[in-house]
């Protein structure tokens, strides 16, 4: 499972809309050195970043 | 320090305490091997050279996962004049010495047949920030299987300051999949200007 689909598991009212680069308010990013992609930026105005404990 | 002209019928030779520095014929001057001209500040006008530049592809297939801005894997390096360019962090890092204007320039060819690709961006970062972009957004409308982006610009940069490329492609849950494809038309490459 992604990162992006763990985060919609937790927050299904959230689209692709929201993680656009160009108009969203979260960001994920990969830089391809085998840790796997992690939330660079998060701007939503009411929901809380979610934790590792719950993306875990 | 002594300055000595050394004329043949065909060509003057000046030198400095005995060592050549440049010959002047009919054609024009030319510099004896690593004399230059600089200016003021010491920077090299003659002889002319576009360096740092270096040049590197995709060494192979990459999929990017949907909705993530995913660094671009230039693996495949071929040209590197300053040993600038880190294929292990697909990254170029200004050399000592070397800041200046620089032509950056980069290429994404996104291949495989998803259906709903609705925007395509790329990224050049520099010092793990946004420096430019360019994207292609087709709305709702989607895209199925190529496309690609293409990005030119002019970045004044010191030493020590890297760039890298990455890729976002944003669409449906079957966004997923879309690679960046075809060594040759992913690409990464860059020089100095002289100025």
């Amino acid at each position: 499972m992604s990162l992006y689909e763990k985060i919609i598991a937790l927050y299904p009212e959230l689209t692709t809309e929201d993680f656009c680069p160009l108009e969203g308010t979260i960001v994920l990013q990969d830089d391809s050195d085998g840790k796997g992609a992690f939330i660079r930026e998060w701007n939503h105005p009411t929901l809380a970043k979610p934790t590792d404990e719950e993306l875990a | 320090m002594t300055i000595t002209l050394k004329p043949t019928a065909s060509e003057t030779t000046i030198q400095n305490n005995g060592s050549d520095i440049f010959t002047v014929d009919s054609t024009g001057i030319a510099m004896a091997s690593g004399k230059t001209i600089q200016n003021a500040s010491g920077d090299v006008l003659l002889p002319v050279s576009n360096t740092p530049a270096f040049s590197a592809q995709l060494g192979s297939a990459q999929t990017l996962t949907n909705v993530t801005v995913t660094k671009a894997l230039f693996n495949n390096e071929l040209f590197d004049t300053d040993n600038a360019f880190d294929t292990s962090t697909n990254r170029f890092t200004v050399p000592s010495g070397k800041g200046g204007i620089y032509s950056i320039s980069a290429h994404l060819r996104l291949a495989t047949g998803v259906s709903n690709l609705n925007l395509a961006v790329m990224y050049l970062y520099k010092n793990n920030a946004i420096a430019k972009y360019g994207y292609n957004n087709h709305d709702a409308n989607g895209r199925g299987a190529a496309d690609s982006i293409a990005l030119t610009t002019l970045l004044d940069l010191n030493a020590g300051d890297y760039l890298e490329i990455f890729a976002y492609i944003g669409g449906g849950s079957s966004g997923s999949g879309h690679q960046l494809n075809t060594a040759g038309h992913t690409i990464f490459c860059g020089h100095r200007l002289i100025t």
